[in-house]
C-alpha cells in the first residue's frame, strides 16, 4: 500500500476511535484542575490539507518532509509511530490530532550529522477557529539538532479559537536534540499542546516549553526513557495573568536501566490567573540505577491569583534516587524592601524579583535557545508585573 | 441549622414500622440469627439494642442511605476495594459473642509476636480477641479517678451518647458528615464503640488517655466512633491501639474520628495501628482547630492488608496550628496508602507533615496529602517532608501530594525523596563490626526515630522491636 492510502486508512481508523472516545473527566491524569470539553471542537472538523507551517528555516543536511512524502527508512518509522500511538489507552485529544491534521510535517536528521544553527519552525492558525498539527522530529543515531517551534497569532481579539498542536520526538541512539516551544497565540485562544519524547540509548533530549498565551492553555509533557543511559532535561516557564488558564501535565516514564530526568518548572501567576502543574515520575521495576529530579515553583504576584502543584511519584525499584519539590509563594517583600532602600522604584524591584524566579530555569535552557525564550520572556514579564495589582504589595510592605 | 432541622423532618418516618413489617421485637433474638450485608433492618435493630435516642436512630438510617447512593472512591488501591463484599460482612456482633474464640485459634506468628515483645498474658487475649475485655479495673483505677477528678469525660462512645446526650448531639458528625465519603457514611450507620472524651476549660489532662483504660467496654471495634473535645485552653493527649499486632477476623475497619479543639486547646493524638493483615483498614480522621488551637496527629501505620488514612486538619481559626507525624511499613502483600489532610482557612495559620515510609518484600507505600491555602488564609506556612526507603527490588513506593495556594502571602513547601538504604551508611556500619542485617535495622529505626522520639516510652520501644520482628522475616 502507498503512503498516502495507508494513511488514509489510518486516519479514518483513528476518526472512528475519537468519535467513541469519551473526553477525560476530572479524575483522569492531569484533567483535575481543568475541564476537557474546552479542547474539544463542536462537531468533527473538516479531514482538509491547509498551510499552518509558515516559516521555516532548514539547513541542507536535514529535510523537512510531509507525511505523504516520507519513503524508504523513514516511511517504515513513521508507520509504526503512529499505529503505535493508537491504542486503547489513546486520549480523545490526541486521537483528535491523528485524525484532523492539517499540517503535519516530518524533520529528518540523518545518523551522524549533526547541525548548529536553531533550525526555526513557526507555525500560525491565521483567521482559522480550529487549528490541528503534527510534527515529528527524527534524530538518527549519533545526531545533533536544535528546534525552536513558535506557535503564535491567532484571529483578531475577540474571536474564539481552538489549537491542536502535537510535537513528537524521536531520539535515535547517542542522539542529541535540543528542543524549544513558545507558546504566543492570541488572547481569545483555547490550545491543547502535547510533547512526546522517546529516547533511546544514550541520547539526551533537551525541551524548554514556554507558555504565554491564549485564555486557556493545556500542556502535556511525556518523556519516555527507552534506552538504558538517556537523559531527559525538560525546562518549563509558564506566565500567566488577567483571566489566563494555564495547565501543564509532565509525565516521565523510566523504563531503562541508568536513565536520568530532570524537569524545572517555573511559574508566574497574576492578576485572576491560575496556573497548575501535575506531575507524574514512574520507575518501572526494571529500571535500575535512575535518578530523577522535578521541581516546581510558583510565584504568586496577586491576592485572586490561583496556583496548584501536584508532583507525583510511582517507584517500583530499590536501585534509584528520585526526589520532588514544589514551593508556592509571593514575592518576598524584604527583598522588594530592599532593592527600594537602593533606590530601584518598587515596580521595578518586583519585576527584577520576578525575573530572578524565573532565572536559574532559564540558565538550564541550551545557548541559542536561552536568549530566543529569554528575549520573548523578559517583554511578557513586564506586562504580568505592570498588570497586577500592587495594592497587596504596598499592603504587606508596611508589615515587613 | 435549620437545613439541619428539614433533614431530620425528612428521615422521621424511616424505619418507624420495622417491627411491625418484620416481626422483630427482641433485638437480642435478631442478632442471634446473626445476619451478614447491611441494610435499614439491622441499622434499626444496632439502635434498638443500644436503646438510642431518636435522633441518633433517624441519623443511622439516613446515613445508610447515604452509603447506598454513594459510589466507591475511584482512587487509592481500587483493585482491593473492587474486591469489597458488603454483603459478607457482619455489621453487629454481641460482646459476649467475641469471647467464643480460643488461644489455640490465633495464628502461630501473632502468639509469636506478642512473645517478643513481652505483652502481658491479660493484654494478649484481649489483643488475639480471645477475651472480649481487657481486665484492666486494678491496674487503671487510681488513673481513671484522677481524670474525673479534673471533670475529664472520659467514655466509651455508647454511654457518652446515654450520659451526655446533648454535647453529643451538637458535635457529632459536624466534622466528619455522613456525606462526606462511602465509608464515613457507613460507619454512621453501623457504628459501635470507640471513645468519647470532653476535657473542661483549662485542665490540662497530664497523662496521656489510652482507651485501655476504659473500663470493661469494647474499645475496638470494626465501625469505631471516637469524639473528643477539647474545650478552650486545655489539653489531652489520646493514645489509639498499641504496637502489638491486633488479631481480627473482622476483613474491614472502618473508623470516624472527630476532634474539636476550641480557641487555645490543644489536642494530640497517637495511633499505631497494626491490625493483622486481612483487615481493610478505611479510615476518616478530621479535626477543627480554633483559634490558636493546636492539633497534632501521630501516626503509625503497620499492620493491615490495605489502609487508606489521611488524617486531616480544618484550621478555620486564626493562628491555628497543625501537625502531622507519620510513619507507614509495607511489607508482603501490605498497601499502607496513607497521608495527611491541611485546609487553611484562616489568616496566620500554620501547618507541617513529615512523612516516612518503608518499603519491603513487595510491600508498597502510598503518600497522598493535600494542602489548600484558601483565600482566607493569608500570611499562612505550610511544609510538607516525605521520605521514602524501598528496601528491596520487589517493593514500591509512591507520593501523590496535592497544593492549592489562592492568593499572593500563604506560603507552601513540599519535598520527597525515595532512596534505598545507602551502600556507604551500610559499608561503614559494618566496618565497625555490625552484621549486614543489624546495619540495616539501625538504619531503618535511625530513618523513623522523629517518630519514635514523639511517642511515650513503652510505645517506643515496642515499636522498635516490632521493626526488629518485620525486618527479621525480610532476610528470612
Amino acid at each position: 500500500m502507498n503512503v498516502d492510502s495507508w494513511l488514509k486508512t489510518f486516519r479514518a481508523k483513528a476518526l472512528l476511535e475519537y468519535e467513541l472516545r469519551e473526553i477525560p473527566g476530572k479524575l483522569a491524569r492531569g484533567w483535575r484542575f481543568t475541564d476537557a470539553s474546552a479542547f474539544v471542537p463542536r462537531g468533527v472538523p473538516l479531514d482538509r490539507y491547509r498551510p499552518v507551517l509558515t516559516a521555516a528555516s532548514v539547513p541542507p543536511e536535514a529535510e523537512l518532509l510531509r507525511f505523504g512524502e516520507v519513503s524508504g527508512e523513514t516511511e517504515t518509522l513513521v508507520r509504526s509511530g503512529l499505529e503505535n500511538s493508537l491504542g486503547p489507552d489513546t486520549h480523545k485529544l490526541e486521537l483528535l490530532s491523528l485524525s484532523r491534521w492539517q499540517d503535519a510535517r516530518i524533520l529528518r536528521i540523518p545518523a551522524g550529522v549533526r547541525i548548529e544553527e536553531p533550525v526555526s519552525i513557526t507555525l500560525t492558525p491565521g483567521d482559522s477557529e480550529f487549528t490541528s498539527t503534527r510534527l515529528l522530529i527524527i534524530a538518527g543515531e549519533g545526531s545533533s539538532i536544535t528546534v525552536f517551534n513558535l506557535l503564535s497569532g491567532g484571529p483578531p481579539a475577540g474571536t474564539p479559537f481552538l489549537v491542536n498542536s502535537a510535537v513528537e520526538i524521536l531520539a535515535g541512539e547517542g542522539a542529541a536534540v535540543r528542543f524549544a516551544s513558545s507558546q504566543e497565540l492570541a488572547e481569545g485562544g483555547v490550545s491543547y499542546l502535547s510533547l512526546r519524547v522517546r529516547a533511546a540509548s544514550d541520547s539526551s533530549v533537551s525541551s524548554a516549553i514556554a507558555t504565554f498565551g491564549c485564555r486557556q492553555a493545556k500542556v502535556d509533557l511525556e518523556s519516555f526513557l527507552e534506552g538504558s543511559g538517556a537523559h531527559s532535561l525538560l525546562v518549563g516557564i509558564a506566565v500567566a495573568s488577567g483571566e489566563q488558564s494555564h495547565d501543564h501535565h509532565v509525565f516521565t516514564l523510566h523504563t531503562a536501566s541508568a536513565t536520568r530526568s530532570d524537569c524545572d518548572f517555573r511559574s508566574v501567576v497574576g492578576d485572576r490567573a491560575q496556573s497548575t502543574v501535575t506531575g507524574l515520575i514512574k520507575i518501572r521495576p526494571e529500571a535500575k540505577g535512575c535518578e530523577a529530579w522535578q521541581g516546581n515553583r510558583n510565584l504568586m504576584l496577586s491576592k485572586e491569583a490561583k496556583a496548584n502543584s501536584l508532583p507525583e511519584l510511582e517507584i517500583m525499584n530499590n536501585e534509584v534516587k528520585c526526589s520532588h519539590g514544589s514551593a508556592t509563594g509571593p514575592v518576598d517583600p524584604g527583598q522588594v524592601y530592599y532593592l527600594m532602600s537602593r533606590g530601584i522604584p518598587r515596580e521595578e524591584a518586583a519585576r527584577l524579583l520576578t525575573a530572578g524566579f524565573v532565572q536559574p530555569a532559564l540558565e538550564s535552557v541550551p545557548a541559542p535557545l536561552r536568549e530566543l525564550i529569554g528575549a520573548r520572556l523578559a517583554g511578557r514579564l513586564e506586562t504580568a508585573t505592570a498588570a497586577s495589582a500592587h495594592a497587596p504589595l504596598d499592603a504587606r510592605l508596611e508589615t515587613a | 441549622m435549620s437545613m439541619e432541622q428539614d433533614d431530620r423532618k425528612a428521615v422521621s418516618g424511616i424505619g418507624k414500622d420495622y417491627a411491625e413489617r418484620f416481626g422483630f421485637h427482641d433485638p437480642e433474638e435478631y442478632f442471634q440469627r446473626a445476619p451478614r450485608g447491611i441494610n435499614h433492618e439491622v441499622v434499626e435493630m444496632i439502635s434498638r439494642i443500644k436503646k438510642e435516642p431518636d435522633w441518633m436512630r433517624e441519623f443511622r438510617h439516613k446515613s445508610l442511605d447515604t452509603f447506598f447512593s454513594k459510589p466507591m472512591p475511584a482512587w487509592g488501591d481500587t483493585d482491593i476495594l473492587g474486591k469489597l463484599d458488603f454483603d459478607s460482612i457482619y455489621y453487629y456482633v454481641k460482646p459476649t459473642e467475641k469471647q467464643g474464640r480460643t488461644w489455640e485459634e490465633v495464628p502461630e506468628k501473632i502468639r509469636n509476636t506478642f512473645d517478643r515483645l513481652g505483652i502481658p498474658e491479660a493484654e494478649r487475649k484481649f489483643l488475639a480477641g480471645v477475651s472480649a475485655q481487657y481486665e484492666s479495673e486494678v491496674v487503671y483505677h487510681s488513673i481513671t479517678e484522677e481524670l474525673s477528678r479534673k471533670g475529664i469525660v472520659f467514655t466509651d462512645m455508647d454511654s457518652g451518647l446515654r450520659e451526655y446526650g446533648e454535647i453529643v448531639r451538637r458535635h457529632f458528625a459536624t466534622i466528619v458528615p455522613p456525606y462526606d465519603n462511602k465509608f464515613a457514611a457507613l460507619n454512621s450507620a453501623a457504628w459501635s464503640g470507640g471513645s468519647f472524651v470532653y476535657v473542661p476549660p483549662g485542665i490540662d489532662a497530664g497523662i496521656p488517655l489510652q482507651a485501655y483504660f476504659r473500663i470493661n467496654t469494647r474499645n475496638m471495634g470494626q465501625f469505631e466512633r471516637t469524639l473528643i473535645i477539647a474545650d478552650k485552653g486545655s489539653r489531652i493527649h489520646y493514645i489509639e491501639g498499641c504496637t502489638a499486632p491486633i488479631y481480627s477476623t473482622d476483613s474491614l475497619h472502618a473508623a470516624v474520628v472527630e476532634l474539636i479543639a476550641m480557641e487555645g486547646s490543644h489536642i494530640r493524638y497517637t495511633t499505631i495501628q497494626n491490625w493483622s493483615t486481612n483487615v481493610l483498614n478505611l479510615v476518616t480522621k478530621r479535626a477543627t482547630a480554633h483559634r490558636n488551637a493546636v492539633i497534632e496527629w501521630v501516626d503509625g501505620n503497620i499492620g493491615s492488608k490495605l489502609t487508606m488514612k489521611y488524617p486531616c486538619v480544618y484550621l478555620a481559626g486564626e493562628g491555628a496550628k497543625g501537625e502531622m507525624l507519620s510513619i507507614a511499613f509495607a511489607g508482603d502483600g501490605q498497601h499502607q496508602d496513607a497521608g495527611a489532610k491541611m485546609i487553611h482557612a484562616a489568616p496566620n495559620t500554620s501547618s507541617r507533615i513529615t512523612s516516612k515510609s518503608v518499603s519491603v518484600r513487595g510491600g508498597r507505600s502510598s503518600y497522598r496529602g493535600q494542602i489548600r491555602m484558601t483565600p482566607a488564609a493569608s500570611g499562612s506556612r505550610s511544609s510538607v517532608e516525605c521520605d521514602a526507603l524501598i528496601l528491596d527490588p520487589g517493593a514500591e513506593s509512591d507520593t501523590y501530594p496535592a497544593i492549592e495556594v489562592e492568593g499572593d502571602t500563604a506560603k507552601v513547601e513540599h519535598e520527597a525523596r525515595v532512596s534505598k538504604i545507602s551502600d556507604e551508611q551500610l559499608f561503614y556500619l559494618e566496618s565497625r563490626g555490625l552484621s549486614p542485617d543489624e546495619a540495616k535495622l539501625m538504619i531503618v529505626n535511625g530513618f523513623i526515630e522523629p517518630f519514635t522520639r514523639e511517642l511515650p516510652m513503652e510505645f517506643a520501644v515496642e515499636l522498635n522491636r516490632l521493626i526488629q520482628l518485620e525486618m527479621e522475616e525480610g532476610v528470612g
